[in-house]
């Protein structure tokens, strides 16, 4: 029997090009933040989990000690979680399970990513990622192997760039309105689409743009939310979580369709009781989506993945304004990687922390309207292209 | 056993070069940057937590128990004196290689700071507990090698 588990606050800090903080400063930031909002001190967290991607980005080894102090972890049960890309909803993950378990009651997690220290680029970084004497020596970075798969996915469902190019549309507007933005700005499609070609078919404004920032969250028990008299308002629920690796060689499956995300959202849904997959009984029954956007066509990749659209509807789904945020289908209300910024842990991050904003009615300017906020699901990718995290929560009214 | 037939014999090897391909531009943060830029004039900066009163030296921007942020005001210079926690006298540096004259490396308990610092030890014969006081470089850029070390 496992315990019901409540995040009950978020802190986020400032994406951004260049922080003068240091990666434990912005870890404080964030996790300070998250302490404060929920009415809460240190002395009151009794386990902390730490989400960051490869350490050669801070270019600090075993950073998650280096991060322990500034996300809370000093004299504490503290861990770190690491699945590339997939590890801001995999963090929250962590913390769900280390509660539900009974391990612990009230858990501090922090998503931090200092991008910018890593020179020439975080794509130096990246190249070691991939295999040392198959795949390195040729080059490899990770716009060129997306341009791969887009290319896979455009060509299998006959999309054309426009529908693809709408989602950064979407999202970079979005993210006007979210308070940590570094991107948010009105694109035209025709802007999107002329933008300066990286790796065809990817384009500039294709892309989500490299940060530095940290997010973290307060998860708690049922009881300690009751014994620190927080309001079901102040609430979302851990409904579902999911998560699932691919093959290690990225090269050997079909790239047009993420069946590691299928399998994580299946997870997550039939924990959280939800025995019809379809895309009509999912869209009824969540509110809206989260799904992982470094690239435009990410985000229609994954909503196929989470059975959101059938495979290949999910593009024409975004041109025609479907997952809008006032649109049927609201997706990415946040502004996503592409809009909000990319740095790798807390990117992710940012999204689940969206999930808890929505239904407990504050995201501002970004909260979507008209309608009830049942429930919402936050997915992740990383890894080598084939790890996908799922995480859905629920309003805190809702039993 | 598996392991005990398995592990008889070691295969040839055959290896590849490769490196590292990355350097890196650190901001040295918030508390860090006062820090270092206090040393170029021969200023050591500690600051205090007013919530449990332990210090930090290097200064920190937020105290790792209390989990206050510490602000400009926390911020004191110390007057350098110390006192020698621990000390080492090494032969070999990271690569492996014998070092031309061994070094003597040291833990330094601050007056005026809770914590402990490591950093060159300039005496001939150390002794634990011995008071100590921080050696100035003449070019200071702001690096912990603005210090020499403590004799």
């Amino acid at each position: 029997m496992t315990k019901k588990v409540g995040m009950v606050s978020v802190g986020l800090t400032q994406f951004q090009r260049r922080a003068k903080e240091t990666g434990k400063e912005l870890a404080y930031y964030s996790a300070k933040m998250a302490l404060d909002e929920a009415g809460i001190t240190r002395k009151d967290v009794d386990g902390v989990i730490i989400g960051s991607a490869p350490d050669a980005f801070d270019g600090v080894h075993q950073k998650h000690e280096y991060l322990t102090d500034g996300s809370g972890g000093f004299n504490l049960p503290t861990m770190r979680g690491y699945v590339g890309g997939g590890t801001g909803v995999f963090s929250p993950i962590q913390g769900w399970y280390s509660i539900a378990s009974g391990v612990n009651d009230v858990v501090l997690v922090t998503t931090e990513e200092k991008m910018s220290s890593v020179q020439p680029s975080s794509q130096a970084a990246f190249l070691t990622i991939f295999d040392n004497m198959i795949e390195r020596p040729l080059g490899p970075n990770l716009v060129w192997i997306f341009a791969l798969e887009m290319r896979r996915y455009m060509e299998k469902h006959g999309i054309p760039k426009e529908h693809i190019a709408s989602v950064s549309v979407k999202n970079k507007g979005n993210a006007i309105d979210h308070p940590s933005a570094m991107l948010g700005k009105k694109w035209t499609l025709d802007e999107v689409l002329n933008s300066e070609l990286l790796a065809d078919p990817v384009r500039l404004l294709d892309i989500s743009p490299v940060a530095d920032g940290a997010v973290s969250f307060v998860m708690m028990s049922e009881e300690k939310i009751k014994e620190f008299g927080i309001s079901k308002d102040d609430v979302a629920w851990v409904d579902g979580v999911g998560w699932n690796v691919d093959t290690t060689m990225w090269t050997n499956r079909d790239l047009y369709y993420p069946k590691y995300v299928e399998k994580a959202a299946k997870q997550a849904y039939n924990m959280a009781g939800m025995k019809d997959h379809s895309p009509e009984a999912l869209r009824k029954w969540l509110t809206f989506a989260e799904p992982y956007d470094p690239f435009n066509y990410k985000e229609l990749h994954h909503l196929e993945g989470l059975q959101l659209f059938g495979k290949g509807k999910a593009p024409k789904a975004a041109f025609e304004g479907v997952t809008a945020r006032d649109g049927d289908f609201p997706v990415t209300p946040s502004g996503g990687l592409l809009g909000v910024g990319n740095p790798i842990a807390a990117a992710a991050g940012m999204k689940s922390a969206e999930l808890y904003l929505q239904l407990t009615g504050k995201a501002g300017k970004r909260q979507i309207d008209g309608r009830d906020m049942e429930r919402g699901v936050a997915q992740a990718w990383g890894d080598l292209m084939q790890v996908g995290t799922v995480l859905v929560m629920k309003g805190g009214r809702i039993e | 056993m598996i392991l005990n037939k398995r592990n008889q014999h070691k295969l040839p090897t055959t290896s590849v070069k490769g490196d590292f391909p990355v350097t890196y531009h650190y901001t040295a943060g918030i508390a860090g940057e006062k820090f270092f830029l206090a040393l170029k004039d021969k200023k050591l900066l500690a600051n205090t937590c007013d919530s449990c009163k332990f210090s930090y030296l290097p200064p920190k921007m937020f105290c790792e128990d209390c989990f206050d942020e510490l602000d400009d005001g926390t911020y004191k210079e110390v007057d350098g004196t110390a006192e020698l926690f621990s000390y080492s006298e090494v032969f070999y540096d990271h690569r492996g290689d014998k070092l031309e004259k061994p070094l003597l490396l040291g833990l330094f308990k601050l007056n005026g700071s809770s914590t402990i610092f490591m950093h060159n030890l300039l005496v001939s014969e150390p002794k634990i507990g011995m008071k100590v006081k921080v050696v100035w470089s003449e070019h200071r850029v702001g690096s912990i090698f603005d210090l020499k070390g403590f004799e």
